[in-house]
């Protein structure tokens, strides 16, 4: 199987990119975290020099006070960039490695695993970001509130470090499977699925205008209506009773599954999707 | 495992109404030169792409070595198919597209990549869209060369390619089969051109098979008479006439058949392949 071969393949073609976006990120994030502290330390200094309190303050360098050792941070923009990488393997490189005699599945199998050592990356990089961050504030002259233990300092707030890892993980896995199905979906039958939505905002306008119907096209739009209200008031708290507040541990195992059942449920998208 | 490299038996497909493949069935054994030939419309890219699951048939099969390539490991595997019109991602650079050849072909010659590049010339830092359509030949060319998979299949293979350029894929195919035989199918139009490597031919027309036999075969049966007109017909007589054509009260017959009759003051010389191609096809036309 060819599975480890579509893998490497992704790294040639998005390794370098990847790998200097997160260089620059890198360096912009830290490096504008640091000026943006200066700047507000250096605010600090001046509105209490204006009141009066300058003097009551140790000294300007207490104003250079850090007092947020998270743990994970950026992990929105990550989600962004995994989701971007999902739908972009669902595109152009399917169709490149259909005509290299890679099977489907493989295609599949191989970009799902290379979105895995993303979403692997991704979450230590989250981690990582913020210490380097945290690093670079104490190497500039910034000190944290309170006196911070080795640990906090190198592993950030979290009280459960690897249970807060593993449910930023299952977060980035979840968009990896709902963007992978989405792409393949929106790939295979965009015009089926333009016309719907096309055809839904007619009707939406039409049900929202409230014009006045002959008797069949009432019935219709009355069956719209019903069908709306249903979805609204009956699916969507079903949705979000399963996304609610739980114990960690199971919205990680909901989200995980998530992952990779919706991933799986692409194949059946894929097995029969022509190259043209 | 099925003896022949690849194998339909009732292939048909049809795009709506229009029928592109019908009812199409042969075999090709393994480790020979195959040209295949036919007009354009005839149903040959569209055979290509059924065998290489870029497409579904509507009825029938294609098999690669016994088994169909959809979804099939062990046959895809096999399989290089170099298509006319490749669907490379327009910012893939020539190197990375080789590197991933390197990662999914099982057989890939990495150094006989690198003595190719270098032999047509072509810069591996471009990107793909940067290449001219010769040097997106060529790298189609290097591909189905270095891959080295037991059925390669290249798709006008020529388009865009110098006369320089050309040769040296000529050369370098047989002398890489000599020493790695395999299954190749060239589909091209340059048809007098690559002649000489066929070893055997299948003509498609209007998406069914016309002819499949070994070239040198097909050739032996096949004949372009010149002389006066009435001598030309005698000649001709027991022959199947493919085309007719006069000069200057010079007739030139092209026909087809075992019973040729000698007539003194009549030339008869091989008639080329392209004739050949172009007047069966017409005469399928008709």
């Amino acid at each position: 199987m060819r599975v480890g071969g579509v893998v490497r393949y992704n790294y040639i073609r998005y390794g370098k990119a990847l790998l200097a976006a997160l260089i620059v990120v890198t360096v912009l994030t830290v490096g504008s975290n640091i000026a943006m502290r200066f700047i507000q330390a250096d605010n600090m200094r001046i509105e209490a020099m204006g009141n009066g309190t300058y003097g009551a303050v140790a000294s300007y360098d207490a104003m250079r006070i850090y007092s947020n050792p998270a743990s994970f941070e950026w992990t929105g923009m990550f989600s962004w960039v995994i989701l971007w990488m999902s739908c972009t393997l669902t595109g152009r490189d399917r169709k490149f490695l259909v005509t290299l005699s890679v099977s489907r599945y493989e295609i599949l199998m191989g970009n799902f695993l290379f979105l895995i050592t993303m979403a692997l990356a991704s979450t230590v990089l989250s981690w990582l970001i913020p210490l380097i961050n945290r690093l670079a504030l104490l190497a500039v002259g910034f000190r944290f509130q309170s006196t911070l233990s080795t640990q906090t300092l190198i592993l950030g707030n979290s009280v459960r470090f690897l249970f807060d890892g593993a449910m930023v993980f299952s977060d980035f896995m979840f968009t990896i499977g709902l963007f992978t199905l989405l792409g393949y979906l929106f790939g295979r039958w965009w015009k089926q699925i333009l016309v719907i939505m096309g055809a839904g905002l007619v009707i939406f306008i039409v049900v929202m205008s409230q014009l006045a119907l002959g008797t069949f096209s009432k019935e219709i739009v009355d069956g719209i209506r019903w069908a709306a209200d249903f979805a609204i008031t009956r699916i969507a708290p079903a949705i979000e009773k399963l996304f609610e507040w739980r114990e960690s541990y199971q919205m990680i195992l909901i989200q995980l599954g998530l992952g990779v059942g919706l991933t799986a449920l692409s194949y059946p998208v894929l097995y029969k999707f022509k190259i043209k | 495992m099925s003896e022949y490299a690849l194998e339909l038996k009732g292939l048909t497909h049809r795009y709506g109404k229009h029928v592109a493949l019908d009812n199409m069935s042969f075999q090709l054994e393994p480790g020979r030169i195959y040209g295949l030939l036919g007009r354009n419309g005839a149903g040959k890219t569209t055979l290509l792409n059924i065998l290489s699951a870029a497409i579904f048939p509507t009825s029938g099969e294609a098999l690669i070595f016994g088994e169909r390539a959809h979804e099939h490991l062990a046959a895809l595997k096999r399989l290089c198919f170099v298509r006319e019109k490749g669907m490379y991602p327009p910012a893939i650079r020539v190197r990375e597209v080789l590197k991933a050849c390197e990662a999914l072909y099982p057989n890939w010659d990495k150094d006989y990549a690198q003595r190719l590049v270098q032999r047509f010339e072509l810069n591996d830092k471009k990107r793909y869209k940067q290449l001219s359509r010769g040097m997106e030949s060529s790298l189609g060319l290097i591909i189905g060369l270095a891959s080295r998979a037991p059925l390669t299949i290249f798709d006008e293979p020529s388009l865009g390619l110098d006369a320089a350029a050309r040769e040296h894929f000529y050369d370098e195919l047989l002398h890489d089969l000599e020493q790695f035989p395999r299954t190749v199918i060239i589909s091209t139009h340059l048809i007098d051109e690559v002649a000489r490597i066929f070893e055997e031919v299948v003509i498609v027309d209007k998406g069914r098979l016309v002819v499949h036999e070994p070239t040198e075969q097909l050739l032996s049966r096949a004949y372009q008479i010149t002389g006066p007109a009435d001598k030309a017909e005698q000649a001709a007589r027991n022959l199947k006439i493919l085309h007719r054509d006069s000069l200057a009260g010079v007739a030139v017959i092209s026909a087809m058949g075992e019973d040729l009759e000698e007539v003194p003051g009549v030339t008869v010389e091989p008639l080329p392949l392209q004739k050949l191609f172009v007047y069966m096809t017409e005469e399928e036309e008709k």
